[in-house]
């Protein structure tokens, strides 16, 4: 009898039970990371009877959770995927966001119109108002695209590695918290028979899902409990009951560094998607503006410091870069960029001295390498540099100067050079150049423009002031001297722009001298460049009116006055299209436009802005000459900026950007859409369906009222017992 | 296709396609209302590269072509004022042949050479003629005047002398391409000699002296021929620059039509994949609550 009444319980008991699990489901439909419960009920062990086993009821053995290991992992996969993928595309729309290039006030347009206002300076050069304009469009350039961006950027990688420092902290808890439910799944399934902590259990996963988004992990279970321990790219960050304190500093504005993490070894996940962004992505952008910006500064400033403005030539000009050192080499001595200087040794050499005061010096076993060209200095063994005024071969060159030491002595060249003009108060001209070596230091530089007639130049705290004496004025263009001397005793006088691409040096000599005169008989005089190549015949004969222009070459003419020649009679003529081949001004700040070195650095110089009458537009002092402002337009089309123009260079960086950010938007879109998938597979198996568990509540609703009234039946039937 | 479907997954899905419907509309609004396909790089970035270049081309022709006009009427200034000079030319060769002739008396010389002298003033005002500010025969030394006279006790004209200086100005018209502005004061009107050959004319017929003034008639003919030439030489480039200007017009032209089919957006087509887009949304909303209504509960 007593074991009817059991059996009626457990039927009772069993019901409820499984009554509440279904009501567990059912308030948990829509918990996230939640599995469904099963309860499994078996029948409970038979009684041993005489005639055999009975049953003895049932019972729940244990509440099974319903979930597919395997796809867990996936999940966790994924999940590391996207999140990686989502980071990069939200900081690449930023930073497309900063570049902005498609829209009306992009760097590309306020580059364009800087441009422009060159243009508009080069066709009214005499104007105060071209040059205001141009000075407003540097301006704005500079501020609204230059420096703007660069502010921009730093922001956006102070946000990131913010963001970063904020994962990290997220990354923490979930580690800890995982530690902590393992303690707790650990006390209920080592406790009791065959437990199963299920809810527990869906927590932990949760959590490892969560952590997934951050990094790539991998779960290992413990073979003696139930822990997992965590390895975080390889780290372990949850070791049973412990985890692991990740921490971060700040290696400067903008830069997160995480310790206790091999981040290397992070494939994937938000963690690697932002120190991603931060330590490579967010730099390249930022150096490819940074290097628009350096390379605009300098190439402006090579050609800006070779003109002149409204006023002519120069009295006193002072640089605006300082050196660190006086005496350290200009290559090294802080400037914002350094000069160009090229050096290179050639081997030993010997030198003689020739009749018209210049030396040939000839290359001993060695030849001088292909390279060098006239305009170029050479070193030779007292230490002093002589211009090359021709290359005569392989192994022989011609410079100009005397040097009296005929032994072999290794040398060096260098092909420096600047060169500077000084005018008078009549306006006659003396142009000069000196050599610029790799060495060259502000002082040794100071001395050598010192050296050259009616200049002075001192060096204090590392500045150069460089200024004339009274009457005088000096630039460093690229004006022929218009009169370069006499050929025999005809007086000469060159008229017209250089417009050949190399400095260069022309020489004349007279080939046939008619009958001694200029301008009778067949006079011829030849013309060469520093290869020895003939540029021209001048027939200087009976046909040729004393005095008047002949032309050349390259926009250069001459005129020779009446004198006296003999054949052989020479006169060596410089032209030149850099005067400043090392851009020693440029990068000395002499004369420039800009000033610093990159995108935050970048500023119109103070030495235009209290003066636009300085804006070099020309190369001469007359008010309609726009031959400088003619050379800036030019930088447009020339390939400065890693072998491409300015509006190339930016225009591939921003179809670079483009294309990541492309790419990674259709990653992340993709990974969504498996995500979703994988999500429904969990929900197919580990999913609760309202369906279902209501046919589940009518199944068991019955089997309880079934061993109600059972029960009640035996209560009924004991009662009868009970009655006799 | 799953076997075991509950609500869960059903809303998912139904959220997953209506966001994607809302993203794929919102792009189409944005393209519609911007006129522009391409809003930024990564919509479409081998687009946006060549909207980019196509920019900034268009930009350099803009500024092209206002050089080239520029230039074009600094050249049909000199011109015209040359064809002045060379219609004052002409009149002083009548004349001088008229005063050379030995039909005309003393008196009558002398008043050719007053004409003449009155000629030559006006010769001296083109010379020094001014456009935008600027003196158009000084070479590049546009602020000065270029033609100093010295004049005798009776104030005429004695000498000339050019101050100005032989540079050329030349504007930029194209990538690489720089063209030339305009004529010195000493090619048109120094180095044949001009002013002097009428001074000498002038004098000589005041004088008397016949033969000298009837010698210098070749080299007044000479100076003639140099104006003609100079007014040729302009007239050629500006023709010149005319031919790139139109040119420049028909790149410009072709540039914004291959701009506008790289960039623009056709309203038509975008307004109708719009309201398909939104035709799909509606639908996927109705059928997803049209699901979600249906449950067990409702029949238990």
């Amino acid at each position: 009898m007593g074991s009817d009444l059991s059996i009626g319980l457990s039927g009772l008991l069993t019901a409820q039970s499984a009554l509440q699990t279904i009501g567990h489901n059912i308030a948990n439909a829509n918990t996230p990371g939640y599995s469904r419960q099963r309860s499994m009920i078996s029948a409970r062990t038979p009684d041993s009877n005489s005639f055999g086993p009975s049953g003895a009821g049932v019972t729940i053995d244990t509440i099974q959770r319903i979930k597919d290991e395997l796809l867990s992992t996936q999940i966790n996969d994924f999940t590391s995927f996207l999140g990686n993928s989502e980071v990069q595309s939200d900081t690449l729309k930023n930073i497309e966001a900063i570049y902005n290039e498609l829209s009306d006030s992009s760097l590309n347009g306020m580059l364009g119109k800087f441009f422009t206002s060159i243009q508009d300076m080069s066709t009214s050069p005499e104007l105060i108002s071209t040059r205001y304009q141009l000075l407003q469009d540097a301006q704005n350039l500079v501020t609204f695209s230059f420096r703007s961006l660069s502010e921009q950027f730093t922001n956006l990688k102070v946000n990131v590695s913010q963001k970063i420092e904020s994962k990290v902290a997220t990354l923490n808890s979930l580690t800890s918290e995982i530690s902590f439910l393992n303690r707790r799944i650990n006390d209920i399934e080592l406790g009791a028979n065959n437990a199963s902590a299920n809810d527990l259990l869906d927590m932990r996963d949760q959590v490892l899902t969560k952590l997934s988004k951050l990094g790539d992990i991998r779960i290992i279970k413990n073979n003696n409990n139930s822990s997992v321990d965590v390895l975080l790219g390889g780290t372990l960050v949850v070791h049973g009951n412990q985890s692991e304190i990740i921490t971060t500093s700040l290696a400067g504005e903008g830069i997160a560094k995480i310790h206790g993490l091999a981040t290397a070894n992070l494939n994937n996940g938000e963690l690697n998607g932002l120190l991603n962004m931060q330590n490579v992505t967010i730099p390249k952008y930022m150096g490819d503006i940074d290097t628009l910006a350096a390379s605009i500064i300098k190439e402006v400033n090579n050609i800006h410091s070779e003109g002149v403005g409204l006023s002519g030539g120069f009295t006193t000009l002072t640089s605006t870069n300082a050196v660190d050192s006086a005496t350290a080499s200009l290559t090294n001595a802080g400037l914002p960029y350094a000069p160009s200087v090229n050096t290179y040794t050639t081997g030993t050499v010997t030198s003689s001295d020739n009749a018209d005061g210049t030396t040939t010096v000839t290359g001993v076993g060695t030849s001088f390498t292909g390279n060098v060209k006239a305009n170029d200095w050479v070193k030779l063994a007292d230490g002093n540099y002589y211009k090359i005024t021709s290359v005569d071969s392989n192994t022989q060159l011609t410079v100009s100067g005397a040097y009296t030491n005929a032994g072999a002595a290794a040398t060096s060249i260098t092909d420096g050079t600047l060169y500077v003009t000084v005018t008078d108060s009549s306006d006659a001209m003396t142009k000069s150049s000196i050599s610029i070596a790799a060495d060259e230091t502000l002082t040794t530089l100071s001395a050598k423009i010192g050296g050259i007639a009616n200049i002075n130049s001192n060096v204090t705290n590392g500045v150069l002031t460089i200024t004339s004496d009274s009457g005088y004025t000096y630039n460093f263009t690229n004006e022929m001297d218009a009169n370069p001397g006499s050929i025999g005793s005809s007086l000469t006088a060159l008229s017209g722009h250089y417009t050949g691409d190399d400095n260069d040096i022309f020489t004349l000599s007279v080939v046939n001298a008619g009958t001694g005169t200029i301008g009778t008989g067949t006079a011829l005089i030849r013309v060469t460049d520093a290869t020895g190549k003939i540029l021209a015949n001048l027939d200087v004969g009976s046909s040729y009116t004393v005095g008047s222009y002949l032309q050349i070459t390259d926009g250069v003419s001459m005129t020779f006055g009446s004198g006296g020649i003999i054949v052989g009679d020479k006169l060596a003529v410089d032209v030149t299209n850099d005067p400043d081949t090392s851009n020693l001004l440029s990068s000395l700040g002499i004369n420039t436009f800009f000033d610093g070195n990159d995108a935050s650095s970048m500023k119109v110089s103070q030495y235009i802005v209290d003066d636009v009458t300085r804006i070099a537009a020309a190369s001469t002092g007359s008010a309609g000459d726009n031959t400088n402002a003619l050379r800036l337009v030019n930088l447009q089309s020339k390939k400065l900026t890693n072998n491409s123009t300015f509006n190339d260079f930016l225009h591939g960086s921003v179809a670079q950007l483009g294309i990541e950010t492309a790419e990674r938007k259709s990653e992340k879109s993709s990974f969504d859409t498996l995500l979703t998938n994988l999500e429904n597979r969990r929900q197919e198996i580990s999913g609760v369906s309202i369906d279902e568990e209501m046919i589940n509540t009518i199944r068991f609703q019955q089997a309880f009222q079934a061993s109600a009234k059972y029960i009640s039946t035996i209560k009924e039937v004991s009662d009868i017992l009970m009655q006799l | 296709m799953t076997s075991r479907v509950n609500l869960e997954t059903f809303i998912s899905t139904t959220l997953a396609n209506v966001q994607k419907s809302t993203s794929n509309m919102s792009r189409l609004q944005e393209q519609i209302s911007t006129g522009k396909k391409v809003n930024r790089a990564s919509d479409d970035p081998a687009a946006a590269r060549k909207i980019l270049s196509l920019r900034s081309e268009d930009l350099s022709l803009d500024q092209f072509a206002t050089n080239l006009q520029t230039a074009t009427h600094a050249l049909d200034f000199s011109a015209s004022t040359l064809e002045n000079t060379s219609n004052i030319l002409v009149r002083i060769t009548e004349l001088t042949m008229q005063g050379v002739s030995d039909g005309t008396d003393q008196s009558g010389r002398t008043i050719i050479a007053n004409e003449i002298n009155q000629l030559l003033e006006t010769i001296m005002q083109s010379a020094n003629a001014k456009r935008l500010g600027r003196y158009t025969f000084a070479g590049t030394e546009t602020t000065t005047e270029p033609f100093v006279t010295t004049r005798d006790s009776s104030g005429k004209i004695s000498a000339v002398v050019y101050k100005g200086n032989r540079e050329s100005i030349k504007y930029n018209v194209g990538p690489n391409t720089n063209t030339l502005v305009n004529l010195t004061g000493e090619e048109v009107f120094m180095s044949s000699n001009l002013f002097g050959a009428i001074i000498k004319i002038r004098d000589n017929l005041s004088d008397g002296a016949i033969t000298f003034a009837r010698n210098e008639l070749d080299n007044l003919d000479n100076a003639s021929q140099n104006v003609l030439n100079a007014i040729a030489k302009a007239g050629g480039i500006s023709s010149t620059l005319q031919l790139t200007a139109n040119r420049i017009e028909e790149t410009k032209l072709s540039l914004q039509e291959v701009m506008a089919t790289a960039e623009s957006a056709d309203i038509a087509e975008l307004v109708l994949k719009l309201t398909e887009q939104q035709s799909i949304f509606e639908a996927s909303l109705s059928s997803g609550s049209f699901i979600f209504k249906t449950s067990i509960l409702n029949y238990i």
